[in-house]
């Protein structure tokens, strides 16, 4: 594969996550893992090449898969903040002196501190 | 090989589902907008949630559906906010961003580029009268475009002006009408399940103008705080709030365009407080980026420190130089001197000045003051200099710079666009789960998040390594 169908198929890969998170279901997430999975696959095979001999369109996309990925990162986040903030509202039992949340035994297994 | 999922139900500790300590403190801490996990010191963000429930001093007490789904509104609510003040400065960025063509082919960069080359070109045939005429016609029609770019900059002034007082009473028709609810909700027990959808209604389209934070009553009434400190709504009476134009800066700048202001039902200026939603972005384009150009009570702005360096090194060196006829030069451009903000605006070819009069010559020979002009845009010399760049560089960050924030924003729009979706993705999930399917569900997102974030980490980390590996040109 050239260099610049591993840089397609990686775009693709992020386009095809970022659709899944809009679905946020555990199979949706699952999915996007999976997706995510073959992009870090991806990457590193372009990664343990050289670099001699690329067109100027692969600079360029390497660009836009970095700040792809970025965006991503911060839609997880965003993602996993709201979880949280859910689980805490739902299972919630209180505070550490420090402040931390706690979470009921029932709901978790054991009482805990985050 | 089980699903993830499945494997996390029956293999992982529930300790495994969850961040240590560290990492949920600096997430208290780094991202304020989120609404989610709520520390107790991190009262930003418990605040909004309102827990009647109460999670505050540690009591579990169950909480509701009702307060889940309250959960979920405040989420879709902070991000309605983020996504109004990202379209709002992306619309008003585009336009200004027009004005300023990085590519240096129209608008005043083009000009200046193109003056600096008649300048070398006059150099070459300083007695020539069609390159003579070019230097006028070119400094004609720099002087032109920095009018014109002052126009429009005052222009859109203007429109953002307008658009903010269309925000301002577009907030307060909604907390009128989020007043009138909480009256309605007050006469009725149980609260009426109409007027709770309107009031949340009421509630995201507010969310979408301005940053508020909302608490509930137990009758459900909706106590509104614009910047989580200015009351808009307590009860059924209702705090409105004004724009205004026409305040004094503090500055010495006459003639400069008071900053905006947004004042609340006491006159009191609330400006600072207003940072998100359509009203948090127009203010930011309106008081932060525009003022950058145009200027202010305390700034000359960018565009009237380039006219007024590139006015005033022309007029200096042509001034100092002599015709070819022996006279003493004359100043290419005028300006008025009235104020440092009017410069721009006022920057015109000088009436007194003929073809004829334009001054190649000085001591260093018959065509010296004409190359030091056609040399003034790349001279680092110091009084050549703004603010230690060359004219034509500060003339390209001054475009470059507007171009990245009307990027940035756009960006942010895409982004938010894409997170209010998530948002009131996850708004239907808990809407939609009875209680015993919940904890697991919880669990299992949490896991999946986790890991999707922690292999995008490692492709942002790849695509780092990639970038390093791009021969370097040039």
């Amino acid at each position: 594969m050239a260099p610049r169908q591993y840089c397609e198929a990686a775009e693709g890969g992020l386009a095809r996550a970022g659709q899944l998170l809009l679905n946020p279901t555990p199979g949706a997430l699952e999915e996007c893992l999976q997706v995510l999975t073959e992009v870090s696959e991806t990457l590193e095979a372009l990664a343990t090449g050289t670099s001699r001999g690329w067109d100027p369109a692969v600079p360029l996309a390497v660009g836009r898969i970095q700040a792809g990925a970025r965006a991503l990162g911060l839609r997880i986040e965003h993602g996993s903040k709201l979880v949280r903030g859910w689980k805490q509202l739902r299972c919630g039992e209180g505070y550490t002196r420090r402040g931390l949340p706690t979470f009921a035994e029932q709901e978790t297994g054991r009482h805990m501190e985050a | 090989m089980g699903t993830l999922f499945g494997a996390l139900n029956n293999s992982l500790s529930a300790l495994e589902a969850f961040q240590n300590a560290m990492d949920v403190a600096q997430n208290n801490v780094s991202n304020a907008s989120t609404p989610g996990y709520a520390s107790q010191t991190a009262t930003f963000v418990a605040d909004p949630l309102n827990l009647t429930g109460g999670l505050d001093g540690g009591v579990a007490s169950g909480p509701t559906q009702s307060t889940d789904s309250r959960y979920a509104d405040q989420a879709v609510q902070t991000q309605m906010s983020l996504q109004g003040s990202f379209t709002a400065q992306s619309t008003a960025l585009s336009s200004i961003q027009s004005l300023f063509d990085v590519t240096g082919q129209t608008g005043v960069i083009g000009a200046l580029n193109n003056l600096f080359q008649t300048f070398s070109a006059w150099a070459t045939t300083p007695d020539s009268s069609s390159t003579q005429q070019n230097v006028l016609s070119q400094a004609s029609a720099l002087a032109q475009e920095f009018q014109s770019a002052a126009a429009s900059l005052s222009q859109t002034t203007g429109q953002v002006n307008r658009q903010i007082g269309s925000a301002v009473q577009q907030i307060n028709a909604l907390a009128g009408q989020i007043a009138n609810d909480n009256a309605a909700l007050s006469q009725s027990s149980p609260p009426d399940p109409g007027i709770q959808a309107n009031l949340e209604s009421s509630l995201e389209s507010l969310s979408q103008l301005a940053n508020t934070s909302v608490t509930f009553a137990a009758n459900g009434a909706a106590t509104v705080l614009l910047g989580g400190q200015t009351p808009l709504v307590i009860g059924n009476q209702q705090y409105s709030i004004q724009a205004n134009f026409s305040g004094a800066g503090s500055g010495g700048n006459p003639n400069a365009v008071p900053d905006a202001q947004i004042l609340d039902s006491n006159g009191t200026d609330i400006t600072s407080q207003i940072s998100q939603g359509t009203l948090g972005g127009l203010l930011n384009v309106r008081n932060t980026v525009l003022p950058s150009l145009q200027g202010n009570s305390q700034q000359q702005g960018a565009l009237n420190i380039l006219a007024q360096q590139v006015a005033d090194r022309v007029n200096q060196i042509l001034t100092a130089g002599t015709t070819p006829g022996g006279a003493p030069g004359t100043a290419l451009f005028t300006y008025s001197s009235a104020s440092p903000v009017d410069v721009a605006a006022t920057l015109a070819l000088n009436p007194a000045i003929t073809a004829s009069g334009l001054a190649p010559a000085n001591g260093s020979g018959g065509n010296g003051a004409a190359l030091q002009l056609s040399n003034l845009g790349d001279s680092t010399a110091s009084g050549d200099e703004i603010n230690g760049q060359t004219i034509v560089q500060y003339a390209a960050s001054m475009a470059t710079q507007i171009g990245q924030q009307a990027s940035d924003a756009q960006t942010g729009q895409t982004l938010q666009t894409q997170l209010v979706s998530q948002a009131q993705a996850m708004q239907t999930q808990i809407s939609g789960v009875n209680l015993n399917a919940e904890a697991a569900l919880i669990m299992q997102l949490q896991q999946g998040y986790d890991a999707a974030g922690k292999v995008v980490t490692v492709i942002s980390s790849l695509a780092t390594t990639l970038i390093n590996m791009i021969p370097a040109t040039g």
